[in-house]
């Protein structure tokens, strides 16, 4: 008889403890889907305080925050920014969100999974570790501040390399399709195309997150064509707008006194390439990781600080099977005004 | 242990089984209420309605929130925009009422400050906004908060009654049904109560069991609870009455064993001494030491009646 009682006892413990977690639900968060399309046009404004042009090169992290649906948030794209302002050259360099990273005690994790445990400040330190270069300042962004600022423009020209349909993980929302080539994104889908790493179906790409990453440079690279569209006034009111949508650690008047340092020229350059990228399934983990590159990562910041040949510092990587616009290296020149 | 054992078991402790939940529910309430009063959290929000430009209006109020929002004194401030009904809306969470009123309408109102001065004046496409006031906060979460407390105090006040009376009911061992006695007794139950024929079989079956030519005088002995010992007696009378050829027979109730020991000696000198068993009320111990003390005595124990309800 004890036993039986052991057993109706065990069961109503399972039973009692289902019920009690069936009630920890958690409310979501709604976002607004956006089709407004409109233009803007800024007027000028006064001349900024900084009278001295800066000078020198600014290591700069663009972190792309995952934070969805009260999931938890990740740097699921991450862009260091070199900023030359003598010579007027922005590089873009993709650091790979599966890096291999130690968080400490021989505990190995994505790289990415850092703005998870320590915040912008810690993920900002594990970058500069993993690329060999000091990066003093952040610029984080989340998904609903991009939406913003594409709003503000009206809309965003990308031209995508591959068709793709990028299903919402959470399945809350309609999958979003796109087709390869030139368009204006709305907003609502300039935010789906940010994050899509998977959706290209059977067509060949040796590494997805690689095509996002070329995306999202190409992105950013748009939006820093459409901030100088009406030259170098445009961009303290335009910064000034945009705060409230990035969290960053740069003073505001530094912001401003870089931007209109680069435009000073009338033009600058901005050169693109992602970092190691290749990986595999990770031994100790058991994830696909990239598999750690110190050398490469060296290679390609020395040809980068020093004016050297980028191309010949990312060929030990092969981009043979991606599609054409996808070479490693994308340079594009800004014109102010 | 059945299903419908359970279920048996639950009803005899019904009292119990509603009145700890209760006692939980009650209790969660006074904690959530006086023990942590000071906890709550209330939540304003204003909105403002724009014509225009309402990506930018989100992206000021987005620094006006982050300024606003203070974490030493629970002051969280955030936005959230609608492109299509162009509305901003400042949403607004503190300790305090007023506070969390107060703070959504000045922010309203400084982003909408802000965004008159700031964004450019065109003509075709005029700037213009306007305010809804937070008037009320509410208690954030409250009612889905405290319905979650109240059923997981409730929930957990079922698992501890149902703990509870399975542990007793481990520990007193009650009798339950005929197999259950069967099982642990070596006497036959010579009727199980209510009956539907007066107590003629019962009377029949008390007669056969004593291997005796006359009965004359019988004993009713509970093996704790006496409560129904009389109405069998009632039944046997009855059934004496309604014989042909109604014999002479004493019929004698006795308290049981564990108040008295004169039931033994009755026992003793009775022509058939019976136990009378209640179902979920006397423990299979008291019938095997009632029925360990008559044998002992030597008296004539014929069997058990069992009371089923």
């Amino acid at each position: 008889m004890m036993n039986r009682n052991k057993a109706v006892l065990a069961v109503l413990m399972v039973c009692c403890l289902m019920a009690a977690m069936a009630l920890v639900a958690c409310s979501s968060q709604s976002v607004s889907r956006s089709t407004a399309s409109e233009s803007f046009a800024s007027s000028p404004t006064a001349e900024p305080s900084v009278d001295a042009m800066p000078t020198g090169v600014r290591y700069i992290l663009v972190v792309g925050n995952d934070s969805w649906e009260g999931q938890p948030e990740h740097a699921d794209m991450m862009c260091l920014l070199r900023v030359d302002l003598d010579n007027k050259i922005i590089h873009e360099i993709s650091v790979p969100r599966d890096t291999k990273y130690d968080f400490g005690g021989g505990s190995f994790n994505k790289l990415n999974q850092m703005l998870t445990h320590g915040g912008v400040e810690a993920q900002t330190k594990a970058v500069s570790e993993v690329v060999g270069v000091p990066i003093d300042y952040y610029v984080m962004i989340k998904f609903d501040g991009l939406m913003n600022i594409v709003e503000h423009y009206g809309g965003l020209e990308v031209d995508l390399p591959y068709n793709i349909t990028y299903s919402f993980y959470t399945n809350d929302y309609d999958d979003e399709t796109f087709e390869a080539g030139d368009q204006i994104l709305t907003p609502w889908r300039v935010m789906a195309i940010s994050r899509a790493r998977t959706g290209y179906g059977d067509q060949d790409i040796p590494n997805q997150e690689v095509v996002r990453q070329y995306i999202d440079r190409q992105m950013l690279t748009t939006l820093m064509q459409y901030a100088y569209q009406n030259g170098t006034d445009q961009i303290e009111p335009l910064f000034k707008l945009f705060q409230g949508d990035i969290q960053t650690n740069i003073p505001f008047d530094e912001q401003v006194a870089w931007a209109k340092t680069l435009g000073s020229n009338g033009s600058f350059e901005v050169i693109g390439t992602t970092g190691p990228f290749e990986g595999d399934i990770d031994p100790d983990t058991g994830l696909w990781l990239v598999t750690p590159d110190p050398n490469g990562w060296a290679n390609l910041m020395n040809a980068v600080e020093n004016g050297g040949d980028i191309q010949a510092a990312i060929d030990t990587y092969d981009y043979s099977s991606f599609a054409d616009g996808i070479s490693g290296m994308t340079s594009t020149t800004i014109t102010v005004g | 242990m059945t299903l419908l054992d359970f279920c048996r078991l639950i009803r005899k402790n019904l009292a119990l089984f509603i009145a700890l939940p209760v006692v939980f529910a009650l209790a969660c309430l006074g904690y959530l209420f006086i023990g942590h009063s000071d906890d709550a959290v209330y939540t304003a929000s204003s909105r403002i309605v724009v014509s225009t430009h309402a990506a930018d209006v989100s992206g000021l109020a987005a620094g006006q929130a982050r300024a606003y929002t203070n974490s030493d004194e629970g002051i969280d401030v955030t936005q959230s925009v609608d492109f299509n009904a162009k509305t901003v809306t400042i949403i607004v969470s503190s300790p305090d009422e007023e506070q969390s009123i107060n703070i959504a309408n000045e922010v309203a109102e400084a982003v909408l400050a802000e965004s008159r001065s700031f964004l450019p004046d065109n003509p075709d496409d005029p700037f213009n906004g306007r305010i809804e006031p937070a008037e009320e906060a509410a208690m954030s979460g409250s009612t889905d908060a405290l319905i979650k407390y109240l059923a997981a105090a409730i929930l957990a006040g079922l698992f501890v009654a149902v703990c509870l009376i399975l542990i007793v009911n481990a520990l007193r061992r009650p009798i339950r049904s005929i197999d259950n006695i069967q099982d642990r007794v070596e006497l036959p139950v010579l009727e199980t109560i209510p009956v539907s024929d007066g107590g003629e079989r019962l009377l029949a079956n008390i007669r056969f069991a004593s291997k005796r030519k006359e009965v004359s005088s019988i004993c009713l002995i509970p093996a704790n609870d006496d409560s129904s010992v009389c109405l069998i007696r009632e039944l046997l009378e009855n059934a004496l009455k309604t014989e042909q050829h109604s014999s002479e027979m004493v019929i004698k109730c006795e308290d049981s064993l564990s108040k008295s020991m004169k039931a033994a000696y009755t026992a003793r000198e009775v022509d058939a001494a019976v136990l009378v068993a209640t179902a979920w009320k006397d423990s299979m111990r008291d019938l095997e030491s009632s029925a360990a003390e008559l044998k002992l005595a030597d008296a004539n124990l014929v069997g058990i009646v069992l009371v089923e309800s």
